[in-house]
């Protein structure tokens, strides 16, 4: 550490000869001048002495008639010497040094690992709301709360671990294997309430399969939208054949229900046709904020045009997203020229919506039995109107209006009834 | 033939004193401390100034007397007005009167 102090502030290697060295070395001692590496050789002693207190020893030279010569220089003095024609250089790396250090104490990356269930998403917005962000104090941050914090936010986690290393904050988590059911609403126990399967629009029942609840409806019966498909409250009967107090559950059964959907697309009579030129223009932008910087002086040349835009944003270590985007635009001259859709045209169109509503439609696992689709045109518009006859599943969860009877005397048996 | 004689060495009342009351020399008479390191390190404090130094003889000046220190390739690794320390090798450290 001294050695490091004596090279940070400059030190010299002197050969001193002459009448009386000795003399000399008692002079500067006796001013305070602190000498060191003191060695004799065969007609001159050489030693070490402080770049400060060597401009302090010229009067003692003379005193004692000795000859003081500078063999060799040490330290960030001479090394800078070079330097005073590159102050700023020195400077650079000075503020360098600092904005390392500075920096350095701060979180710039958080890495989860581990989850499964749990999107990245859903805990860095977590992350947000109890404080933790990029850009904080690493001395800031609550390592033993936030692990708490994670286990009553997400009960799906068994076990957590955070740590932060270096610049990176670690989370590490493990989520529980077996899949757990979804939790009742709070406040509610499941013995209390139950839920019904009801029908979400009209239509006639085609096939039930009931696993949990009471089915109130029977195949070929035809329903309205909000009917009770399946109870989730199923009776318990004393002897006398009355109700005595209901079982809840959730009602569960596979129910396809035939029904009818109509729908309607609309596309105007004349529409503007782009004729494009051949001639485009490129040109790329940084965007900071909400602000954009292009690389081009020019403005836009053409009446007409179609802007394409491509834009990137700038993520540092994975997750440290940047208000900083970069990208190009180009940009298309056309001309265009007001046409009506021929009868082919629209015909062509509404064919290719139908078809992506079928498509779509399928997927959901709706079986099509039947459609009838009809073109009319008015002053205004094309007007497609499309009924689909569809076997679709049916039934959503929907809270019981059944509430709890108060029990008879425990002495009376009860009876369950099932179907 | 009668002896001489043996010359009694004269304790001055100071020194009797700073015995007597058990105070630390250095500071009540200024004496020298040598501590020396096996036979390769001397560290002297309080002295008055360097006599004369050599490779093989380096002499002190103390309050009261002179302490000379014989060896080879004697260096002095640091020298203020308070403490000193040599190295090298050292043969024998000696004290003589003024």
């Amino acid at each position: 550490m001294l050695q490091f102090i004596r090279f940070l502030k400059g030190y010299l290697l002197i050969r001193v000869c002459g009448n009386a060295p000795e003399r000399f070395i008692n002079l500067c001692s006796n001013h305070q001048i602190f000498l060191w590496d003191i060695q004799i050789h065969e007609e001159f002693y050489t030693m070490k002495i402080g770049l400060s207190d060597f401009y302090r020893i010229k009067g003692f030279t003379r005193k004692t008639g000795t000859k003081v010569v500078v063999t060799e220089r040490f330290g960030l003095p001479f090394l800078s010497v070079g330097m005073k024609k590159r102050k700023v250089f020195l400077a650079g790396i000075i503020i360098s040094l600092g904005f390392w250090l500075v920096m350095s104490a701060h979180i710039w990356t958080i890495r989860l690992t581990g989850n499964y269930y749990i999107t990245e998403d859903v805990f860095m917005d977590f992350l947000t709301e109890n404080g933790i962000t990029h850009g904080m104090k690493k001395s800031k941050v609550p390592v033993e709360d936030l692990e708490k914090a994670i286990r009553n936010q997400f009960p799906i986690v068994t076990w957590t671990s955070v740590k932060v290393d270096g610049s990176k904050l670690l989370i590490q988590i493990k989520e529980n294997e077996l899949l757990k059911e979804e939790e009742q609403p709070v406040g509610q126990e499941k013995e209390e309430k139950g839920f019904d399967l009801v029908a979400q629009t009209d239509g006639i029942i085609v096939s039930i399969v009931t696993r949990s609840g009471v089915p109130l409806v029977k195949e070929g019966q035809e329903v309205k939208k909000g009917d009770i498909l399946v109870q989730g409250a199923i009776p318990i009967l004393s002897e006398d054949g009355t109700v005595c107090r209901y079982e809840f559950c959730e009602a569960d059964a596979d129910i396809m229900l035939e029904c009818r959907k109509t729908y309607v697309e609309e596309m105007p009579l004349f529409y503007r046709e782009k004729n494009y030129s051949g001639r485009e223009k490129k040109r790329s932008f940084v965007e900071i904020g909400a602000h954009r910087f292009r690389f081009s002086i020019l403005g836009i040349p053409y009446e007409e045009y179609d802007q394409l835009e491509q834009k990137k944003e700038v993520i540092l270590f994975y997750t440290f997203h940047l208000p900083l985007f970069y990208g190009s635009e180009t940009i298309r001259e056309y001309t265009g020229s007001e046409k009506n859709y021929t009868k082919d045209e629209i015909k062509e169109i509404f064919t290719h919506k139908i078809l992506k509503i079928i498509q779509t439609l399928e997927e959901k696992g709706v079986q099509i039995t039947g459609k009838n689709v009809t073109m009319k045109k008015n002053e205004k518009k094309w007007k497609m109107e499309a009924e689909f006859l569809l076997i679709e599943p049916a039934g959503v969860l929907q809270e019981t209006g059944i509430c709890q009877i108060e029990e008879q005397n425990a002495d009376e048996q009860s009876v369950e009834v099932t179907e | 033939m009668r002896r001489k004689p043996q010359e009694t060495p004269i304790i001055s009342k100071r020194e009797r004193m700073a015995e007597s009351l058990k105070l630390p020399k250095d500071s009540v008479l200024g004496a020298s401390i040598v501590t020396i390191t096996g036979n390769r390190d001397v560290f002297v404090e309080n002295y008055k100034g360097i006599i004369e130094y050599t490779d093989c003889r380096i002499m002190l000046q103390g309050k009261n007397c002179k302490i000379e220190i014989c060896g080879k390739r004697l260096n002095i690794l640091y020298y203020t007005n308070e403490d000193m320390k040599i190295s090298g090798w050292i043969e024998n450290v000696r004290y003589m009167g003024n």
